[in-house]
């Protein structure tokens, strides 16, 4: 089994674009996310869905992207196979694709104040989260 | 829609192995090799699109991406610049013009698939 980095990292997945990356480490410097395409030099484009949540476990990293129902299914498969995913932050679809602000807000507000200290295994997060 | 017939003769290898994936599709063999055709017709004919699986059935996507065509309609939808929606993906421009190409043809798939991926989450929350 491969051991987990000690330090969780965000990834972000293809459909978020790097100005929302850019805007997080805009808004916090050294915040800890990476772009997919950036990621192992852009070799995990081309995995489909179930390939990359595994994967993401292994490597410690919690995935970021917009909500399509597909992806939480692939997630609930993962689970039901007996292996786990790193976790899910899922814009939900109030979130225009480029509002690149307001995606980095989200996220960072969040993950400083509570996401990087949970246990991210098999966990899924939608933002903004509910009242 | 109307149906034609297509049909044609492969090794018996080939054979044994749409057989053996139908069942695992729990489909018939006729329906997965129609869905072949289907898709490796339109694949050819929109060079850079594929298809894979997702909640609403099978969906187009850009070959080697993790991107589906839906989505590129979204952001264009957004951006109203196929220059902007491609600096959005950080893509050279004739994969988002590719994408476009294949919404345009099929409509009624690409907004039936958006649909599905953003409305059956939401309704399932």
């Amino acid at each position: 089994m491969t051991k987990r980095p000690a330090q969780l990292r965000l990834l972000a997945d293809e459909n978020t674009s790097h100005r929302f990356v850019s805007a997080c480490t805009r808004l916090r410097r050294n915040f800890p996310i990476v772009h997919i395409a950036r990621w192992q030099d852009g070799s995990w484009l081309g995995l489909d869905d179930a390939a990359l949540l595994i994967s993401c476990a292994e490597a410690g990293l919690v995935l970021v992207a917009f909500d399509r129902a597909t992806l939480p299914w692939h997630a609930g498969q993962v689970v039901r196979a007996g292996e786990s995913h790193g976790g899910l932050i899922l814009f939900r679809r109030t979130v225009r694709s480029t509002n690149y602000g307001e995606q980095a807000r989200l996220v960072s507000e969040f993950w400083s104040s509570q996401g990087q200290g949970w246990d991210w295994t098999n966990r899924i997060v939608y933002l903004p989260k509910s009242p | 829609m109307s149906s034609g017939y297509v049909s044609g003769r492969v090794p018996t290898r080939y054979e044994r192995l749409v057989t053996k994936q139908a069942r695992a599709a729990r489909t018939s063999k006729s329906d997965l090799v129609a869905r072949y055709v289907i898709e490796k017709s339109l694949e050819t004919e929109f060079p850079g699109i594929s298809f894979r699986d997702s909640l609403a059935g099978r969906e187009a996507y850009l070959t080697g991406h993790r991107v589906s065509v839906w989505e590129v309609l979204a952001v264009h939808e957004e951006t109203k610049s196929v220059e902007k929606t491609a600096s959005h993906f950080r893509w050279p421009r004739v994969l988002v013009k590719r994408a476009l190409a294949y919404a345009k043809a099929f409509p009624e798939e690409i907004h039936t698939a958006r649909d599905e991926e953003t409305g059956t989450a939401s309704a399932a929350r």
